[in-house]
């Protein structure tokens, strides 16, 4: 074990951790702003994460359209629906109960599948810069999706502006 | 085991995320909160496509699928918090509320 | 020549079906074309009777219920000296009723619809009497059943007559009912022998050569008794005796066509006709004797205090068709069978001179009758002889049968039917002659006080409007309420009969008088004729001569207090009242019923609500609940739904991905 590794493996828990605190955090807060903000953190540590798994451009990207615009949109959404505080937030214990055994079923069946699986590993984990890739991807291989991911962002929009019209 | 931190710890990680997603989406009771775990569920998602892209082999042509993959999620996502969210303001206006326990006019 | 006998009884068909479909809106046609029916089956079936006498015999059938694939019962008819003799009796009197009938019934609104019933009767009685196999006496069974019904109840509008022929129909339907299983009882042994078969002929050769018993003689003697359950029933024998009495709301031709001499005689018949299979199971033989015996004594007590002159026949009728019974399960085919011939004409005879009685002076009832022996002296001699007759009074033929009926019983052995049956022999004199005296000697007081017209004409005065008034679609035929031309009001002289009414009862007197000699004629004799082989006449001094000193005490008693009025009747009140009332037997049988059906109904009624309703109403029920439990699944809340969704992703994982990891399910 090199230092790389301990070096690349510490910053993963790190990372890890801080994402997984604001994801935690998210669903257990409270409070809307709160947990809108924790997301953001989750989504930043989400971006590190990409980082670590030599995803530069889409690290980015995450960034960017993620943290820079959703969670801002989310963040109006929840300025313009403002709760009255004393509503409770959480569903009640059954339902909160049901929820957690739902959840935490699948994630330990899902995680026993995945490490169960012989995955085919290959002997190089990828280890670029990807941009240059990604761009040509994009209008290569992937020119379909590219296009359709347009209309379906216009269709969105154009979705999204009728229904929260003013009458 | 925990280290060297190989592909099974992001998609234990990755799993971790989702599951957490789901539980928020299952036991929130605001719309907007609803919302966003279910942004949470597409990151652990999307965190499972990019590894995969990373240590799998993968046909040759296609290695980055994974984060163009992601990419896409996140375009999805965008799309979808923008409708998501247009529809809950929009109940707003009517319902003055954004519980989802109290929109049940499909009940029965 | 014996293959006629098929036409014998087709004609009262052809005539019944002409008058049902054609005639009924015409009474004198009628009348002609069911007389000259039964005429010309008078005369085949004397045709009949000689060739069967000259030795013939012929047994004729056809495939009629097919039961397996080759196998088919047979509807056929078996001309023997059995038959032939009963076709002659039957012929006989039917056609001396039918004229007779042109007198009592005229002016009737319902002649022609009785004229057609009548053939019909005819008709089944002579199908009945001709058939070779149990099924096909079963069917003709019924059908005189059906007749005796229509005919007691030919004044229907009348609520008693309703009520009777009801009865009667209903009571025997309980021995049929017996008489049914029996039937299959006999079908199934035989058919488990290999040959199934209802045939006479067949059952008495495997009664014979035993191959009955294969299965025990448990079960033949089941089967037997079962077959004797109808004729308890149509020959009204206890315990089914009830409707008999009843019966006498019909017309009196009816009552002494049917319930004298022909149709209560089925039951005999049918015993007759089984003998062979009767005579292996002794057991069997016994009941019959015993019902037999007991049953004539019975009836005997109930027409001591009977003052309907036709009750006093019907239970002598009742008394002497136990006598039959007797004879037979005595073991005596030839003395039942030659007890059947005589009583059918003395007792048609008394019959007809009743209604003679009653169609003078309009009243059924002993005790408004006398001195009518002065205004209508051919009844008085016909229904004296034929009392005697009945009696047991020799030269008479009611002797001779009588006789050889009480030497088989005391031969049997069973003393205290014997008993029985010498206490009937006076208790028969007694009542019938009391009857008599009660009829023809004393004052004429006139009748009935009433100022009415005679029942008769009443009856069919107020049944003519009800039937105008409320039953268009009976075929009234063109009758009004006319009184016809025998009635005569109370307070008249009575006067004998027509002639079309007398010359039958002076007809019947030959018979009466001298059909006992049959059984004195040696190779010709009745018993001769019957078994086929010559059997002396089995006189018996003693027991003769004490049944003549019974029936002359009976006789000299009823004349002592209702002839000469010399002495006071003996009255003991309870037992009067015993006697009175039938022993009670219709209320017993009554409540009974109720109790039965009332409780079975009530057990129904509570089973459909509860059960039938139960379900139904569950099945309601369930549907709405679960209905209302499926409602709770659409809360309209999407984070359930996304609840449930999630939940059946992770039933799904857990069957496609976790199970197969460890292992469970196919490989």
């Amino acid at each position: 074990m090199s230092s790389f590794d301990v070096f690349y493996g510490l910053a993963f828990y790190l990372f890890a951790i801080l994402t997984l605190v604001g994801a935690f955090g998210m669903v257990l807060t409270r409070n809307m702003v709160r947990s809108a903000l924790l997301l953001v953190l989750a989504l930043g540590g989400v971006a590190t994460i990409y980082l670590l798994l030599s995803a530069d451009f889409l690290a980015i990207v995450q960034l960017l359209v993620y943290v820079g615009a959703i969670m801002v949109l989310m963040l109006f959404a929840i300025m313009l629906t403002p709760n009255q505080v004393d509503l409770p937030a959480l569903a009640e214990r059954g339902q909160r109960l049901l929820a957690l055994v739902v959840a935490i079923g699948f994630f330990i069946i899902a995680t026993a599948t995945v490490v169960t699986t012989s995955w085919k590993w290959s002997s190089e984990p990828l280890n670029t810069t990807t941009t240059l890739q990604i761009g040509q991807q994009l209008l290569g291989n992937f020119v379909l999706p590219f296009e359709i991911a347009s209309v379906l962002l216009t269709a969105a929009m154009i979705g999204a502006i009728i229904i929260a019209q003013e009458e | 085991m925990l280290l060297p931190v190989g592909p099974i710890h992001y998609l234990i990680f990755a799993t971790l995320l989702f599951a957490i997603g789901m539980y928020g989406a299952l036991a929130r009771r605001n719309a907007v909160a609803v919302l966003l775990s279910i942004e949470l569920m597409f990151n652990g998602a999307a965190i499972l496509f990019v590894t995969f892209a990373r240590y799998l082999q993968i046909v040759q042509g296609f290695e980055l699928a994974g984060q163009l993959f992601a990419i896409f999620i996140i375009t999805v996502a965008a799309a979808d918090a923008a409708v998501g969210l247009a529809i809950v303001v929009a109940v707003y206006r009517l319902r003055h509320t954004v519980q989802v326990d109290q929109i049940d006019l499909m009940k029965g | 020549m014996a293959s006629l006998a098929w036409v014998v009884f087709a004609l009262p068909a052809i005539a019944f079906l002409l008058i049902g479909l054609v005639t009924l809106s015409n009474p004198r046609l009628s009348s002609l074309i069911s007389i000259l029916a039964v005429a010309g089956s008078w005369v085949l079936a004397l045709v009949v009777f000689a060739a069967v006498a000259g030795g013939a015999r012929l047994e004729q059938g056809f495939p009629w219920l097919s039961i397996g694939p080759d196998a088919a019962l047979p509807f056929g008819i078996r001309v023997d000296s059995l038959s032939a003799m009963m076709l002659v009796v039957v012929t006989t009197v039917s056609l001396l009723i039918q004229v007779y009938s042109l007198g009592y019934m005229a002016g009737d609104p319902g002649f022609a619809r009785y004229y057609c019933f009548l053939s019909l009767f005819t008709f089944s009685m002579l199908g009945l009497v001709l058939a070779a196999n149990l099924l096909t006496i079963f069917i003709f069974w019924e059908g005189v059943g059906v007749c005796s019904y229509l005919l007691i109840g030919h004044w229907f509008a009348k609520p008693e007559a309703a009520e009777a022929a009801k009865k009667a129909f209903v009571t025997t339907r309980f021995g049929d009912f017996g008489f049914l299983i029996g039937i299959l009882l006999l079908f199934t042994i035989t058919a488990r022998l290999g040959e199934p078969t209802l045939d006479f002929a067949r059952l008495a050769e495997l009664a014979e050569n035993g191959q009955l018993m294969t299965f025990g003689s448990g079960l033949v003697t089941v089967a037997a008794v079962l077959l004797f359950c109808g004729a308890i029933g149509k020959s009204a024998q206890f315990p089914l005796h009830v409707w008999l009495p009843d019966a006498m709301e019909g017309p009196t031709p009816v009552s002494a066509l049917i319930h004298a001499a022909t149709m209560v005689a089925a039951g005999v018949y049918l015993v007759a006709r089984a003998f062979p299979l009767f005579e292996t199971v002794p057991t069997a033989l016994t009941v019959v004797a015993i019902i037999g015996g007991f049953t004539a004594i019975f009836a005997a007590t109930m027409g001591l205090v009977a003052n309907d002159i036709k009750r006093v026949m019907a239970y002598s009728t009742v008394s002497q068709l136990g006598y039959m019974m007797l004879g037979l399960g005595s073991g005596a085919l030839v003395a039942g069978t030659f007890h059947l011939f005589t009583h059918a004409f003395f007792k048609a005879l008394l019959f007809l001179t009743a209604g003679s009685v009653i169609h003078a002076i309009g009243t059924q009832d002993l005790r408004e009758m006398g001195g009518l022996r002065r205004y209508m002296p051919i009844t008085f001699a016909t229904m004296g002889f034929a009392g005697a007759a009945l009696a047991g009074i020799p030269p008479l033929s009611g002797f001779w049968s009588k006789d050889e009926v009480l030497a088989a019983a005391y031969s049997s052995g069973n003393w205290v039917l014997f008993l029985f049956a010498m206490i009937t022999v006076f208790l028969t004199a007694f009542y019938m002659f009391r009857a008599w005296f009660m009829t023809f000697f004393g004052e004429w007081r006139g009748g009935r006080q009433e100022s009415s017209i005679d029942v008769h004409a009443a009856d069919a005065a107020r049944i003519a409007q009800d039937v105008h008034g409320t039953h268009g679609a009976v075929h009234a035929a063109g009758g009004h309420a006319a009184p016809h031309g025998g009635a005569h009001a109370p307070g008249s002289t009575p006067h004998e009969s027509p002639a079309v009414m007398s010359i039958p009862l002076l007809i019947l007197l030959v018979p009466t008088l001298v059909s006992g000699f049959w059984a004195l004629l040696g190779p010709a004799s009745f018993a001769a004729f019957i078994e086929g082989k010559p059997e002396p006449f089995r006189f018996d001094p003693v027991v003769g001569g004490l049944s003549i000193v019974l029936a002359v005490l009976g006789i000299g008693l009823a004349y002592l207090i209702y002839g000469a009025r010399a002495m006071r009747p003996i009255s003991v009140q309870p037992l009067y009242e015993l006697l009175a009332h039938k022993y009670w037997i219709d209320e017993i049988y009554n409540k009974i019923m109720d109790v039965v059906i009332l409780a079975g109904a009530q057990l129904v009624f509570l089973f459909d609500l509860r059960v039938i309703d139960g379900i139904v109403d569950g099945i309601g029920r369930l549907a709405v609940g679960i209905g209302y439990t499926v409602r709770t699944l659409q809360s309209g809340r999407v984070q359930a739904y996304a609840m449930v969704v999630f939940g059946g992703l992770l039933v799904i994982m857990v069957f496609t991905t976790l199970l197969p990891l460890l292992g469970v399910g196919t490989r």
